[in-house]
């Protein structure tokens, strides 16, 4: 479904991501873990179009499709979802006003018939139930006043309701509670699918108690330094990354 | 220096006017001329018209418009008449009264809803009130307004009286290079309460100059609402006026809409004089081409115990000015005065321009104040978060713009008048019509 090779991109002048290799099917659960700085939130900002970033070479394709000239808004459209590390604030725009408007160029694009209103807040009820958001927030401006869990929960729920392709969820759990963590794994897993796939990117191990990865990468310095299957996290866990750049986990993270 | 000619020109339709009407109207007139004639039109060197195009004000004198007033039907102007809402109704084209498409209904004993000349005429004199708020001995365009005093409203609420349907003044210009000079009068006696709708508009695309002044004086207690709402064409001059006067307990909001005009200066100067007074007043200018909307506020807390809250909010897009230029005055007896003004402005191009002056001037103590300013664009990693949900840019454009102006809309407390401007609003935005359906 996503095939990235050798993507070197970063900020005015500054490389951050060094040559990134990664190969996602479809029905595939990769987690990338890594220390602060190495590039993870890049790269998700890369994979959902955020112009802030340049791209100095390598390619990436989804779907069989060349995805780098892309708008960011097209890749939304074609399945593509971020959710965000730190979700803005909008004031003035409400959740449910934003959200219709999204889901409905979604469906405009797939030829489907557009939600009204009333169908809209139907589909999105049910949806909020499932990550037991208050439905008042529904009429308030998009994360203005959310808290922490609040805003996280609410990027799990515009995900179940735009209903992605390929997600990249970028450090969801973060700011979660455990109880929270529980309700947005099984979000997450509602939604896997032998067409689907997603990219999670996580600090703890603990998320992927919930969300079982298929496959585990390390991203340090801008690189895929090491792969594996789910196990990997739990060597991260116990010893902390200093081993990597050596191959084999020791005492010291102990 | 003002242009001589400008002022001679004025003069000479002066003595064009012979009207019919009581002596005090004709004295109060001829004064207003003598001190126009003194005056002139301001000289751009004066700060606080540094800012402002008159240029079209300095080319030619515009003439009042003479003898009565050619009318549209009801049918013609249906939506300026809100027919969403029940009213009570004045209509004035040019300055002057139009009886048959003003409509007064019932009114609670004690309440007088009338035409100001209409009411001059009947008196024989002066009402009580009229040019004591307004800054007769140094302002042109006051006197400019004496003058040539054009019809308005005149509204006398007696003691604890309300008026629960909101007061529609429609000011009408038809264009033809008319100079228009409304004048408004509001007297609310203690504890009485009404909310006003003044509205501008232009029944076609020619110039006209428009030239309005609105006082208010407010009793112990009482409870005025107004709105304020320029949205004449693309070729008005308007100057615009309100002078409120407020005593202790009572409160006053208004919410000025500026959509219209070529070059539109709002000046409100609000004095708090009894104790437990509040104000608060919103502002939203939207101009394009290469329109210029200049807003003044000078707000006097001159007693203890007052509050005021002042935001005002622009977007300028294309070639435009916006103007911001807001005193709010703490003398030193004004203990415990609670006043917050705030300005913000969103630039949605190049080659758009704004000045922005807000100013605290406080000499009491003991006082919780604030003021805030800010300039800019529309924030990248907001519309990144949009578009990201599938959005296009221009429709992430226009729901944030939207989003920004819908705070000032959102102050509007009669619902039909709430949602009439916020659909106006979305079609006066640049892209407006990309985010209809989703709200
Ligand atoms: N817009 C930017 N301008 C300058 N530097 C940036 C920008 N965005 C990211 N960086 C830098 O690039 C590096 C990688 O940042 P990134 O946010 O991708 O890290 P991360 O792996 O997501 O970290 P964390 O675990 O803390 O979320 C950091 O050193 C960061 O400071
Ligand atoms: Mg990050």
């Amino acid at each position: 479904m996503l095939t990235i090779k050798n993507l070197h991109a970063g900020v005015e002048g500054k490389e951050i991501l060094k040559g990134i290799n990664l190969e996602i099917k479809a029905g595939e659960v990769h987690a990338i873990m890594g220390p602060n700085g190495s590039g993870k939130s890049t790269l998700s900002g890369v994979l959902a179009g955020n112009e802030a970033f340049t791209i100095t070479e390598g390619e990436v394709t989804y779907l069989g499709e060349n995805l780098l000239p892309l708008s960011a808004e097209m890749r939304a459209l074609e399945g593509i979802f971020l959710a965000f590390q730190y979700p803005i604030e909008i004031p003035g725009v409400s959740n449910a006003h934003f959200l219709r408007a999204a889901l409905n160029a979604r469906r405009r694009h797939r030829d489907e018939p557009e939600l009204d209103a009333f169908d809209f807040q139907e589909l999105a009820k049910k949806k909020m139930e499932l990550f037991e958001l208050n439905p008042a927030l529904m009429d308030r401006s998009l994360n203005v006043g959310f808290s922490g869990g609040e805003k996280k929960r609410n990027e799990g729920f515009q995900m179940a309701l735009l209903e992605p392709t390929l997600a990249v969820m970028d450090e969801t759990d973060s700011g979660l509670d455990i109880d929270a963590l529980k309700i947005v794994a099984q979000g997450v897993n509602s939604l896997r699918s032998p067409e689907r796939a997603a990219l999670v990117i996580t600090h703890y191990q603990r998320l992927l108690d919930y969300i079982v990865p298929d496959f585990v990468h390390v991203l340090a310095d801008g690189r895929i330094v090491k792969s594996g299957g789910k196990e990997l996290a739990l060597e991260l866990e116990k010893s902390g990354y200093a081993w990597i750049n050596r191959g084999t986990p020791g005492e010291e993270g102990v | 220096m003002s242009n001589p000619t400008i002022t001679e020109e004025y003069r000479a339709h002066f003595t064009d006017l012979q009207p019919d009407e009581p002596e005090a109207l004709r004295l109060f007139r001829k004064a207003g001329l003598k001190t126009f004639g003194k005056l002139g039109l301001p000289a751009s060197s004066r700060e606080e018209w540094r800012y402002n195009k008159l240029t079209a004000l300095r080319d030619r004198a515009f003439r009042p418009a003479n003898g009565s007033p050619a009318e549209p039907s009801p049918e013609q102007i249906a939506d300026l008449l809100l027919p969403e809402m029940e009213t009570q109704r004045l209509v004035f084209i040019d300055g002057r009264h139009s009886p048959t498409l003003s409509r007064i209904g019932e009114l609670p004993p004690g309440a007088t809803v009338t035409n100001l000349t209409g009411h001059i005429a009947a008196l024989g004199e002066l009402p009580a009130g009229l040019n004591s708020l307004a800054d007769h001995e140094h302002d042109p365009f006051t006197n400019l307004n004496s003058m040539f005093l054009g019809d308005g409203l005149y509204l006398d609420l007696a003691a604890g009286v309300a008026i629960e349907q909101p007061i529609h003044l429609l000011f009408l210009s038809s264009g033809d290079e008319y100079l228009a000079s409304p004048r408004n009068l509001i007297n609310a006696a203690e504890g009485s309460r009404a909310v006003i709708i003044e509205s501008y508009a232009s029944l076609n695309d020619s110039a006209a100059f428009t030239n309005v002044i609105t006082e208010v004086d407010c009793a112990p207690g009482a409870d005025i609402v107004h709105y304020k709402l320029q949205r004449e064409n693309g070729a008005t001059q308007h100057i615009g006026q309100s002078l409120v006067r407020q005593a202790e307990n009572s409160r006053y909001k208004s919410v000025e809409i500026v959509f219209g005009g070529d070059m539109t200066r709002r000046f409100l100067k609000l004095d708090l004089l009894g104790e437990n007074a509040e104000c608060e007043v919103n502002a939203l200018y939207l101009a394009r081409g290469e329109q210029v909307h200049d807003l003044r506020t000078r707000i006097t807390h001159a007693v203890p115990n007052c509050a005021t809250r002042e935001l005002y909010k622009g977007i300028v897009d294309e070639k435009a000015h916006g103007i911001f230029d807001g005193l709010v005055y703490v003398a030193r007896d004004a203990q415990v005065t609670d006043a917050h003004q705030t300005n913000r402005n969103l630039l949605l191009s190049q080659d758009a321009r704004v000045n922005s002056m807000p100013r605290l001037e406080i000499y009491a103590d003991d006082v919780k104040c604030s003021h805030g300013s800010t300039t800019g664009q529309l924030e990248e990693e907001q519309i990144f978060y949009l578009r990201s949900r599938g959005l296009a840019p221009d429709a992430a454009r226009a729901l944030l713009t939207f989003a920004f102006a819908g705070e000032i809309i959102d102050t509007i407390e009669l619902a039909p008048l709430r949602q009439r401007l916020s659909s106006e609003l979305l079609r006066r935005l640049p892209q407006g019509e990309l985010i209809e359906e989703t709200l």
